[in-house]
């Protein structure tokens, strides 16, 4: 019982000040409101249940970003199975021209819709490792530590994730 | 991400999502979400908050209509009576130390009694040591008694004992166990009912009644601790609500002695329940115990021995669990074998001596030790613990000293047993007693331990002044070129010593010239009483 009282204590320690900053990434990463909640919920009852491991890792903040990440981008692929047959394929021809104010946020908004699709394709570790690093902003120490591997690994990890994306995302890129 | 990473056409489109902001709405009901999620913190809370995930989950998989339902119900499951009674109960519970349930029950069937109109007394008790937490109940003959390793079940009806492993909870979770339908329940059939205040020995009280086809259950919380007080069952019988059981828990009482030193009866039929095999888990049962006592203790400086009462077969020393660096080493054997097997003897064949008197003196034990200390050492506290000591005396023997004459030595690939086993017939001297590479220095140890095989430590030895460095048992396996040898010679008997001699001249170039030296002798003497 006094465990109990140490791991709520721990929750406010390390959880409460991250707060405003996870929820944040998870909405940048699950747009859609009730996935977000989905999401949240999902990091908040893994970090509740795994609080004595994050407390004894030698980077726990890292790891709580993890599992928020984590979190977020299975979300998306669980999105990405359900929608897959819906959604038609947008691509560079059939995507809205930019024009006016409204059309160009309306093209902005099915970009990054597009740019999400695409993080839920790549592999687990790299959508992870991605996410941490440019949604999270997190350094690639800190991705190491969360991953469980050396600093060079996880920069290899964002490397090869921004390589699949650069040709899942391709007609985006091309010059204008 | 930095102005230079910016340029890249990848990191633009990734920072298009890392700086989208937020709609304000959005963020608003994570963090209700998340401030409920802290709000409802207890042990039953994350149960309840990760069933909840996983009904999403499977919601997902039907359909975003289900999940948006179940995500519509969430509102109403964290703000229900019933929700928040139970995690005030939860957050009282974490400070109790000891909970005393009494009462009685109907509810017997496939226990002990098919006969349910009889009501049977119940006593139970839960409550937390330094080392964990600890469980008594006794139901009509049923007895469970939870030490926090071993869940032992004394039914006196059948004079049947069953051992298992432990399901200690803490209080929290204990009640989670027993109440979790306060909250579990949430289908329409499901009828829930806030009860009138009522006073319960003398406390005020509310209650909440939950009912679910023919059963209902009432739990009455006390309103200023908000502990709850009693709980009942009841069974639809002829058009009635029939009561069950009836239970009233108070909680931080004196735990009485004869709880608190409660001790399992012996039994005539004993059930092991730890496992399949019964002794690999009893085994793990043991070492599970061993662990917990470690955990109100510090643990021995260098090794501790915990007796036992009876052997447990097929133990193998391993790791204790939950320490850094001590192992256990499972001794269940008549002392000669304690000391022939023991991992010091290994290299020092021919030099213990076991008397008579004490070579069947069985052993029940396990050693608890700091890996550096030295087998020498364990195998001399294994000993002492029982009795006995090891004492090392230097006394003149007969022995063989081994000279090389420098010759170029074989492979061990090609050196062989003097004789051919014949599987059929009886193992004789000089056959290969088993596979396995040895190297020279191994062989010498390997004719020491057939001279002596009985520990009376008188046999012929080998003592080696060959000035060979030997390699390792590794370095022989990974170097072929390497000598030594690729059988195990077996020298029991009479004719093993000509045989040998023979054999090692042959083989390795390496005579044996008969002396008598001062050898240092490790002999097991019975301590007399009255010594230290």
């Amino acid at each position: 019982m006094g465990e109990v009282r140490v791991d709520i204590d721990a929750w406010d320690a390390l959880v409460q000040p991250l707060g405003d900053h996870l929820l944040r990434s998870i909405a940048r990463i699950v747009s859609q409101p009730e996935d977000a909640e989905d999401a949240l919920q999902d990091a908040l009852a893994t970090i509740w249940r795994k609080l004595q491991r994050i407390r004894a890792h030698q980077n726990p903040r890292a790891l709580i970003f993890r599992i928020c990440a984590d979190a977020a981008v299975d979300v998306l692929r669980r999105r990405r199975r359900f929608d897959r047959s819906k959604r038609p394929e947008v691509t560079s021809g059939n995507r809205p021209n930019p024009g006016g104010e409204a059309e160009n946020r309306l093209a902005a908004e099915e970009t990054r819709a597009e740019v999400r699709r695409a993080i839920a394709r790549l592999p687990r570790t790299q959508a992870t490792a991605v996410v941490m690093r440019y949604v999270q902003e997190q350094d690639y120490r800190a991705i190491g530590d969360a991953l469980g591997c050396r600093e060079v690994t996880a920069r290899a990890h964002v490397a090869r994730a921004r390589k699949r994306l650069s040709s899942l995302l391709a007609h985006l890129l091309a010059p204008a | 991400m930095n102005d230079e990473q910016r340029t890249d056409p990848v990191d633009r489109l990734l920072d298009s999502i890392a700086t989208e902001e937020v709609p304000c709405d959005l963020e608003q009901r994570l963090r209700v979400r998340m401030a409920a999620f802290r709000s409802g913190l207890t042990p039953g809370g994350a149960v309840r908050l990760a069933r909840r995930a996983s009904l999403r989950r499977t919601a997902w998989i039907a359909g975003l209509a289900a999940a948006l339902a179940v995500i519509g119900l969430f509102p109403w499951l964290t703000s229900s009576p019933q929700d928040r009674a139970y995690a005030e109960a939860m957050r009282a519970l974490a400070k109790v130390k000891s909970v005393h349930v009494s009462g009685w029950t109907t509810d017997t069937r496939g226990r002990f009694s098919a006969d349910r109109s009889r009501r049977w007394p119940v006593e139970e008790w839960g409550w937390n040591s330094p080392d964990g937490s600890r469980f008594y109940r006794r139901e009509g003959p049923d007895t469970v008694w939870d030490d926090g390793v071993r869940r032992y079940r004394h039914r006196e009806d059948q004079d049947v004992l069953e051992v298992g492993e432990s399901e200690a909870r803490d209080l929290p979770s204990h009640f989670a166990a027993i109440a979790d339908f306060l909250v579990r329940e949430k289908r329409p059939a499901v009828r829930k009912t806030m009860l009138d205040e009522r006073l319960l020995g003398g406390r005020a009280a509310w209650g909440m009644q939950v009912e679910a086809g023919s059963e209902r259950r009432e739990v009455w919380f006390d309103a200023q601790t908000k502990l709850p007080i009693q709980m009942s069952e009841f069974r639809q019988g002829d058009g009635q609500w029939l009561p069950v059981s009836e239970r009233t828990l108070r909680y931080d009482e004196e735990l009485p002695r004869e709880i608190a030193g409660y001790r399992p009866p012996a039994a005539r039929n004993v059930r092991n329940l730890a496992g399949a095999g019964s002794s690999a888990g009893a085994w793990k049962l043991r070492v599970q115990e061993l662990a917990a006592r470690y955990r109100s203790r510090p643990l021995p400086e260098r090794m501790e021995v915990i007796a036992r009462t009876a052997p447990i077969p097929g133990a193998q020393g391993q790791v204790l669990p939950g320490t850094k660096g001590y192992h256990v080493w499972p001794v269940d054997e008549p002392l000669v074998n304690v000391v022939r097997f023991n991992e010091a003897s290994r290299w020092l064949h021919g030099q213990f001596r076991v008397p008579a008197e004490c070579r069947d003196y069985a052993l029940h034990l396990d050693l608890v030790y700091q890996a550096k200390v030295s087998p020498l050492d364990r195998l001399r506290c294994v000993l002492e613990s029982a009795g006995f000591d090891l004492a090392e005396e230097v006394e003149q023997r007969k022995v063989w000293i081994a000279r090389y004459d420098g010759r170029k030595l074989k492979p061990w690939g090609e050196v062989k047993a003097p004789i051919r086993r014949d599987e059929r017939g009886p193992l004789r001297a000089g056959m290969s007693s088993g596979d396995g590479v040895v190297t020279l220095q191994g062989l010498f140890v390997l004719f020491n331990l057939y001279q002596d095989t009985n520990l009376v430590g008188r046999g012929l030895m080998i003592v080696d002044e060959t000035g060979l460095s030997p390699p390792t048992d590794h370095q022989l396996l990974d170097d072929p070129s390497l000598p030594g040898c690729s059988e195990q010679p077996c020298w029991i008997g009479e004719e093993a010593p000509a045989i040998a001699k023979a054999w090692f001249a042959e083989q390795f170039g390496i005579t044996f010239t008969e002396e008598t030296r001062p050898i240092k002798m490790f002999v097991v003497k019975k301590r007399r009483q009255g010594s230290p």
